[in-house]
């Protein structure tokens, strides 16, 4: 899905990371994200993409939980929104993943600082999924 | 009630009443005040201590100072140069500040603000009661607090209260407003632990009764104030719902605070509390809750409620019983005056604009796009003091740069002529309002403000004059001084090489209605005038696809508000084209190209320009040897927005 959308990763520095998990099983529900928090209670498939020269590659690794995760960004996503974005087209998904992000159909962890995510290159894309990059009392 | 308005709003300037102490009326400055004008190590300075001397005099019978965190080592501090008072060192500068409010016969309340998630600026950490990661990449990864730690952290806020009360203040304020320590302990979402301070809205609780317990036991004799959310607009996140938030406030009651500030909202929540899109009065229903719920227990409530008629009318109505307000003092401190003089249509009022907190979370100083003079307090330049030359000056534009001048060289005995182009005063405020989605009453009553103080202050304007190099020699050696505040224009040159660049259509036309696009329409340029007008169009039933050469839209656009415009592009089902160029256009639309060199043909009826601007810069060339003295204001210096135009005109009629 993001690798469709490479333009929005282009001032992004390798290594630059962004993974994806479903909600149910994962252990990360709403007011009740401890499961998450300690472990998925197993292992769980996770979407990862990674920024490469020149690019961005799309990968399946296994989430063990936020205590243990190794991406910059983890946008976890609900079953009603999973069959949503699977079912739009390419040019739909992106205005799709910011919708429900703003209704809380995926949520939505960062797991580096502004000046890290800055120096990573992250604010076009931060902005792109309309996410306030700077705090935001609003 | 002495004053004329006064008695028109009697339910507001009637006394009160918190603790022991009486209040000469039903108003308490809410602490708007974190203002990043501190020093770096929590000392407050001779620039803030000028600011808090404002603010304590704007008439409010309760005054409520900045939050203050209360440990050694930051972890509650949330602002770059937010103020400390974890040990006696800082007193001083506090002592000054209570007796700027005692000086001003008002009740004065220190806030003790532990920012909790939000915390720990300059530690790259924050605290929580649990680790639950953050959603906004501005705030730091978490960590839990021990048992240990929240005792620490209970007694270190009655310390500061304590201090508080020994500097002279008469009461203090915990907050855990916009999702600071207390809310993370209240809320189901940041709230994951599964000892006693964890699990039922009883556990979550137990944090906030016994800070609510220390601060009683360490200041007994004088008022607690705490700001509780009445909402927290976290709810899919898995924060509380409203029935919980009220719950909390049940147990803050039965713990005995003295007076409850019902507010909205956390940083996180993916919505507006107090933007320039809510409404005034939007949330009173919480409040009327609150009241309806806890009649014995003072209820403050002001979250974007900035009419002080609608404030009298809510305590009239038994909605809360004082009207707590921050940025509306912000914008206009003389508000409270003007309102018990009757003078209400003299207020420059808060728009909402929430270029204060833009600021500080870009750790600037805070500053307001209304009031040019705020966080300049200490600065003798920034007062209006009588002019020791008295001039004649002309001011060319009526937009807000040049009104603005006017209005201030006017109240230093200038004498001041407007010359304007158009019919109106108001200038492309007017197109901004027009097509304003979020409020365009706010913006209105800009315009309307400042045609009420050109009545006021004899400020002739004459109306359907364009000048130019012809008719400056036709009134040649009358003025000594000349402001030129003739705004900006859409740079049509710019698609010069474009075929069919004559079809193309001004913005500001469109804007002013003197241009009417068709149903398909094509906008180039995405800042916030295409943005605005894009929405407006859409909103008629336009088809409208947004062209931007930049690879983002909103560039020019306050932080705090880009994430609106982005919103309303989606919910408008507006096509955006970054990274993409005009060129060309015929009768069937425009023509565009992409960064890769592809090549789309967009089906429209018209094509509307609004970028980029260029500053009407010629007027300095022409008029140069023409007078004594030449300065400019605004869009036509460099073209940026409203509250540059503001501001730039102020500092010109300041200082002329
Ligand atoms: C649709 C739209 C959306 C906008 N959105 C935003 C926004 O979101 N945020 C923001 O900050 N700003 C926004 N703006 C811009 C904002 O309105 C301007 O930046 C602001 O009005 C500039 O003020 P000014 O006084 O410098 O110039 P102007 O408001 O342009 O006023 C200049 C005045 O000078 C007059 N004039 C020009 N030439 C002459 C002459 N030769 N002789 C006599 N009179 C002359 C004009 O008629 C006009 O009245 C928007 C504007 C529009 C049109
Ligand atoms: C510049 C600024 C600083 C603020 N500082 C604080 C603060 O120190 N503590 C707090 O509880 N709220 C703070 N707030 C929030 C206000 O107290 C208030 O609740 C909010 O601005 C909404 O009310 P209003 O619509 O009357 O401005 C601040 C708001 C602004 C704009
Ligand atoms: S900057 Fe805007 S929101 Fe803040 S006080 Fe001023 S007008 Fe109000």
């Amino acid at each position: 899905m993001l690798d469709r959308h490479q333009p929005m990763f282009a001032d992004m520095v390798p290594g630059a990371s962004v993974g994806l998990v479903r909600r149910e099983g994962s252990g990360i529900q709403p007011g009740k994200h401890v499961g998450g928090l300690a472990s998925a209670g197993g292992e769980i498939p996770m979407m990862l993409w990674t920024v490469v020269d020149g690019g961005m590659v799309a990968s399946l690794v296994q989430f063990r939980g936020l205590a243990d995760i190794k991406v910059d960004l983890l946008l976890v996503v609900g079953d009603r929104a999973v069959g949503n974005l699977a079912t739009a087209s390419a040019e739909e998904r992106m205005p799709m993943l910011k919708r429900l992000i703003r209704s809380g159909d995926v949520l939505f962890f960062v797991f580096r600082t502004k000046f890290e995510l800055q120096d990573a290159g992250y604010e076009d894309f931060l902005d792109t999924l309309g996410l306030a990059f700077l705090g935001a009392c609003r | 009630m002495s004053r004329p308005g006064e008695a028109k709003l009697p339910h507001l300037f009637k006394p009160g009443q918190i603790g022991a102490f009486k209040t000469k009326n039903m108003i308490k400055y809410g602490a708007c005040c974190v203002s990043n004008y501190n020093t770096r190590d929590g000392f407050i300075t001779p620039r803030e201590l000028a600011r808090t001397r404002v603010i304590a005099g704007t008439g409010a019978g309760i005054i409520t100072n900045q939050g203050a965190y209360p440990d050694p080592l930051g972890e509650g501090k949330a602002y770059f140069r937010q103020v400390a008072l974890f040990d006696d060192k800082f007193l001083p500068q506090f002592e000054t500040i209570a007796q700027y409010i005692h000086d001003n016969g008002a009740v004065a309340i220190q806030q003790i603000l532990h920012a909790g998630r939000y915390g720990g600026i300059d530690l790259g950490y924050c605290i929580q009661p649990s680790v639950v990661p953050q959603t906004l990449p501005h705030f730091r990864p978490p960590r839990e607090l021990s048992k240990e730690g929240i005792q620490d952290i209970v007694r270190q806020h009655a310390e500061a209260a304590k201090r508080s009360i020994r500097a002279g203040f008469d009461g203090t304020e915990v907050t855990s407003f916009m999702g600071y320590l207390l809310a993370n302990f209240n809320s189901r979402f940041t709230n994951q632990r599964t000892d006693e301070y964890g699990g039922s809205v009883e556990n979550r609780g137990r944090f906030m009764r016994e800070l609510i317990d220390a601060i009683k036991q360490a200041t007994p004799e004088h008022p607690l104030v705490i700001r509780l959310n009445g909402a927290e607009l976290m709810d899919r996140w898995g924060g509380n719902s409203e029935d919980e938030c009220f719950e909390l406030m049940q147990q803050a009651v039965d713990c005995g605070v003295d007076m409850i500030s019902v507010t909205v909202g956390w940083q996180e929540a993916p919505e507006s509390s107090i933007g320039r899109d809510i409404p005034p009065g939007h949330w009173n229903y919480l409040s009327a809750k609150a009241k309806k719920m806890f009649p014995n227990t003072l209820i403050t409530f002001g979250n974007r409620l900035p009419d002080p008629v609608m404030a009298n009318q809510c305590i009239a109505d038994g909605v809360f019983d004082f009207w707590e307000v921050c940025r509306p003092l912000l914008a206009d401190p003389e508000l409270i005056h003007k309102a018990a003089e009757d003078r209400l249509d003299e207020v420059r009022r808060c728009i909402g604009s929430l270029n204060c907190l833009s600021r500080l979370f870009r750790d600037l100083p805070y500053t307001c796009a209304m009031n040019p003079q705020l966080g300049h307090e200490v600065e003798p330049e920034y007062q209006i003091t009588p002019a020791a030359v008295k001039k004649k000056i002309m001011i060319i534009g009526a937009g807000p740069a040049g009104l603005e001048a006017a209005i201030t060289a006017r109240r230093r005995g200038h004498d001041v002529t407007i010359f304007e182009k158009s019919d109106r005063v108001g200038g492309n405020l007017h197109g901004y309002s027009t097509n304003d989605l979020a409020r365009p009453d706010d913006l209105i009553s800009v315009i309307n403000y400042y045609r009420t103080m050109i009545g006021k202050l004899g400020i002739e304007v004459r109306f359907n004059t364009e000048a130019n190099a012809k008719f400056m020699r036709s009134i040649l050696h009358q003025f000594d001084v000349c402001i030129i505040a003739a705004g900006a224009r859409t740079d049509l040159g710019y698609y010069r090489h474009v075929p069919g660049h004559e079809r193309m259509v001004d913005a500001l036309d469109v804007a002013r209605g003197t241009a009417k696009p068709g149903k398909r329409v094509v906008m180039v340029g995405a800042g916030k005038i295409g943005l605005t007008l894009a929405e407006s169009l859409a909103k008629q039933g336009h088809q409208v696809t947004l062209v931007e050469e930049a690879k983002s839209i909103a560039s020019d656009v306050m932080p705090s508000f880009k994430w609106r415009h982005s919103a309303w592009v989606e919910e408008l089902d507006i096509k955006t084209l970054t990274s993409t160029t005009l060129v060309g256009m015929d009768d069937e639309g425009a023509l565009v190209r992409n960064n890769k060199g592809e090549e789309t043909r967009i089906p429209a009826d018209t094509v509307v320009v609004s970028g980029p601007r260029k500053a009407n810069h010629d007027l300095f060339n022409d008029f140069l040897w023409m007078i004594d003295e030449l300065h400019g204001a605004g869009d036509a210096v460099i073209p940026r927005g409203l509250d540059a135009s503001i501001h730039e005109g102020f500092r010109i009629g300041v200082r002329i």
